[in-house]
């Protein structure tokens, strides 16, 4: 190639480079499968003798409560049983944040079953946080009842 | 040499008068209204009729924050599909900033629609932007988001959020007794779920290439932490700890989270390294740590704690651990996000006992409500900074909502399934 | 040497003919006796080695170059041509308005996140308001933005109400810049 023609295709590429070249742009495809869970763990057994409820933002337990898990101890103690101790909130706050309040309710209610004589190897506690209210409604009326721990036998 | 220097310096007078005289006029802000775009319906070359109309779905898009108003066709007095084609004139009649047209033919090679487009500034006469955009005529909904995305960085100058998709929860409803964790494009199209449960799903978070989710889920009895990848489905649960297992948020470079463990007796930060698959304690603290988010230089967290009595936002340095308090306004400020230029922060703040989303530029600790909304949770920003998605409730129903950043702009995402929860935008995707 | 260091002064405060001292560069419609008055008045108020040393002074250091342009200004007013207009800050202020109400309300922004970004553009206009030329004598850097301002002037293309004396005019609405700082 002589040099004017290589000159020229070299002026050339450049001419074609800088007027405003069209850039190529492309599209791509995503995809996404879907995969379930069939939860090995459910509800049941579940009366008012084994719920205790909590004022806002509190995780302290009244005497009504106090009584409520003497009683069950005694129970527990008694038929060998285990217990799950289950933390909730209402729906006010963050979703983590309270996940960690309601395992502060789980532990303080684990606790006093232990001063009254259950094994803590026995206990477990859980915290669902909001995640599982009882009741639906954005009011006081359903939040009371939200604030709440809940001691499973098995 | 004194008439030589005093010569030298007269001139050096004389330039400087010409900047000193000059007149400078400031200007401090510009016209609120929306920029008028026109989008001419693309000039369809292929045997076939189009299923779904590019310039609707472009019109849309570009409509969606209130920064655009598109004319729609029967506006228009002509309808240009080159260059040659367009008379400025027109446009500058119907007060049109900046026009979009084009053609699309099938691309010999490959079969896909091929788009040859161009943006005008009528302003100023002339092409802005020529491409040609190409992609399967199977995904015609995509091809016109990306044109939408490009667009928009032509004119705005920071990228487009079309192409992106949202991931959000949904509870169990009458129709469906199972959490949903499910991801959809961000016009709320092809939603799909990603992972079904009867045992609740919290905190979605994306991985930074857009390719994983990391999620909680309650299927074995307590809280636990999931990675799915999500062209295949295939799930992992990380090393379970005692306790809380919670709030994964994927690092910059996607080799570790940062989450909450309670094992050792309370909820702190830690971080899992993704190839060791070990955890390495953050937060030491008796009170409450939760919900990190991972700065964009990958070198500090954002968290929520309770030490100082009531939940506040701090930041910690991953590598020192030393720990700064961020909100100091307020009785309840907690789950942070770094805005992507990692200046300012976006979390929920409560103000006479209601829960806004609010902002905060880090340095000045000046905290901005956004939502006149209440009982707001759960904020996640755009991957260009501009826009807020939140969880909030409408007549007693979970719903997500969004604002511009400026507060401008509010709308609400419309109801996909039931009731939806824990909004997560997905980064830009490409 | 950087002159926008030395003359950091706010123009504003100062009477503007009276900063320039050589009228070379200074083109005026008006007649040129103006321009010999203004010769007449260097030489009969400061001998020729004062004068040189003056400006010597003014450029050595900023402080000294500041009182010496405030010296400057404070010469007696029967020195000068009644014919000579003295613009007052309200007028430039008034036309400076006009000005920039228009491009604003012409500027859509772009929703730019990040930074203080400036651009600085210089107009020319003609006497009837036809912006006739447009420069970016200082980019902010970010493409987007410099375009959005651009675009602003072009569709001004003509200031409205910007009816002068030709004098000011080509003082300073012939040519002046146009400071685009959203962040104040």
């Amino acid at each position: 190639m002589t040099l004017t023609r290589k000159s020229f295709l070299i002026i050339l590429s450049f001419f074609i480079a800088a007027c405003g070249s069209i850039s190529n742009e492309r599209t791509s495809d995503a995809s996404a499968v879907s995969t379930s869970a069939s939860g090995a763990y459910s509800d049941q057994g579940i009366t008012s003798s084994n719920i205790l409820y909590f004022a806002y933002d509190k995780s302290d337990i009244n005497s009504e409560g106090r009584a409520k898990i003497r009683n069950l101890a005694k129970i527990i103690n008694k038929e060998g049983l285990s217990v799950r101790v289950e933390g909730h909130c209402d729906e006010r706050g963050t979703r983590e944040y309270n996940l960690a309040l309601g395992e502060n309710r789980a532990k303080t209610v684990a606790e006093l079953l232990v001063i009254n004589g259950v094994s803590s190897s026995k206990i477990t506690t859980v915290s669902y946080g909001e995640e599982k209210p009882a009741v639906s409604g954005s009011n006081e009326n359903s939040w009371s009842q939200n604030r709440r721990a809940l001691i499973k036998t098995f | 040499m004194n008439v030589l220097k005093s010569i030298f310096l007269i001139l050096l007078f004389i330039s400087s008068q010409s900047t000193l005289s000059q007149l400078r006029i400031e200007i401090t802000g510009g016209a609120e209204d929306p920029i008028n775009v026109a989008v001419v319906p693309i000039d369809w070359r292929l045997e076939f009729p189009q299923e779904e109309y590019l310039h609707e779905i472009i019109k849309t898009d570009l409509e969606s924050f209130g920064e655009f108003k598109v004319l729609p066709p029967k506006g228009m007095l002509s309808f240009p599909s080159t260059e040659e084609e367009v008379f400025y004139r027109d446009w500058r009649l119907l007060n049109i900033d900046y026009l979009v047209l084009g053609y699309a033919n099938k691309s010999e090679i490959d079969g896909d629609l091929k788009i040859n487009y161009f943006i005008f500034d009528i302003a100023r006469e002339k092409v802005i932007h020529k491409a040609i955009m190409s992609g399967p005529i199977k995904s015609i909904r995509r091809v016109a988001h990306n044109m939408s995305d490009k667009i928009y960085k032509k004119i705005q100058g920071i990228s487009g959020i079309f192409s992106t998709r949202l991931a959000y929860i949904d509870k169990p409803s009458v129709d469906d007794k199972n959490y949903n964790l499910r991801i959809s494009d961000i016009d709320g199209y092809n939603g799909i779920s990603l992972f079904s449960s009867p045992q609740p799903i919290m905190s979605p978070n994306w991985s930074p290439s857009g390719d994983k989710m990391a999620y909680v889920s309650f299927e074995e009895g307590t809280s636990r932490i999931f990675i799915q990848e999500i062209s295949t489905g295939k799930r992992k649960g990380i090393k379970l700890e005692k306790g809380i297992n919670s709030s994964p948020n994927w690092s910059p470079k996607g080799d570790k989270l940062a989450a909450v463990l309670s094992r050792e007796g309370n909820p702190d930060i830690f971080l899992y390294d993704l190839t060791r698959n070990s955890w390495r304690q953050i937060t030491e603290h008796f009170g409450i740590d939760t919900e990190p988010d991972w700065s964009p230089n990958g070198k500090s967290l954002l968290f929520t704690s309770n030490r100082s009595g009531s939940p506040q936002i701090y930041q910690v340095n991953i590598r020192t651990k030393r720990v700064k308090r961020l909100t100091f306004e307020g009785t309840y400020n907690a789950r942070a996000r770094y805005s992507p230029d990692g200046k300012s922060i976006v979390f929920v703040h409560r103000r006479d006992g209601v829960f806004h989303i609010a902002t905060q530029k880090i340095k000045s600790g000046k905290v901005r409500i956004l939502t006149d909304t209440s009982l707001d949770e759960s904020p996640t920003i755009s991957p260009n900074g501009n826009v807020i998605i939140y969880a909030t409730k409408k007549l007693d129903e979970d719903i997500l909502a969004g604002i511009t950043i400026d507060g401008k702009t509010k709308f609400i995402l419309p109801s996909l399934q039931g009731e939806t929860r824990e909004p997560a935008w997905s980064p830009i995707l490409d | 040497m950087s002159f926008s260091n030395i003359f950091s002064i706010d123009i504003e405060s100062l009477s503007l003919y009276e900063i320039d001292p050589i009228p070379a560069y200074i083109i005026y419609e008006q007649p040129k006796k103006q321009i010999k008055n203004k010769k007449i008045y260097i030489s009969k108020e400061k001998k020729p080695d004062q004068q040189k040393q003056q400006e010597k002074i003014v450029i050595s250091e900023p402080s000294i170059a500041l009182e010496e342009i405030t010296n400057i200004s404070r010469i007696p007013e029967k020195n000068f041509n009644r014919d000579i207009v003295n613009f007052s800050q309200s007028e430039i202020s008034k036309y400076s308005s006009i000005i920039k109400q228009q491009v604003m309300s012409q500027w859509k922004k772009p929703s730019t996140i990040t930074g203080d970004l400036i651009t600085e553009i210089r107009i020319t206009l003609v006497p009837t308001g036809e912006i006739i030329n447009t420069k970016i004598i200082k980019g902010s850097g970010i493409k987007s933005f410099d375009d959005s301002a651009l675009t602003a002037i072009a569709r001004v293309e003509s200031f409205e109400g910007l009816q002068m004396p030709s004098n000011l005019f080509e003082k300073h609405f012939r040519q002046f810049i146009l400071v685009f700082n959203p962040n104040k």
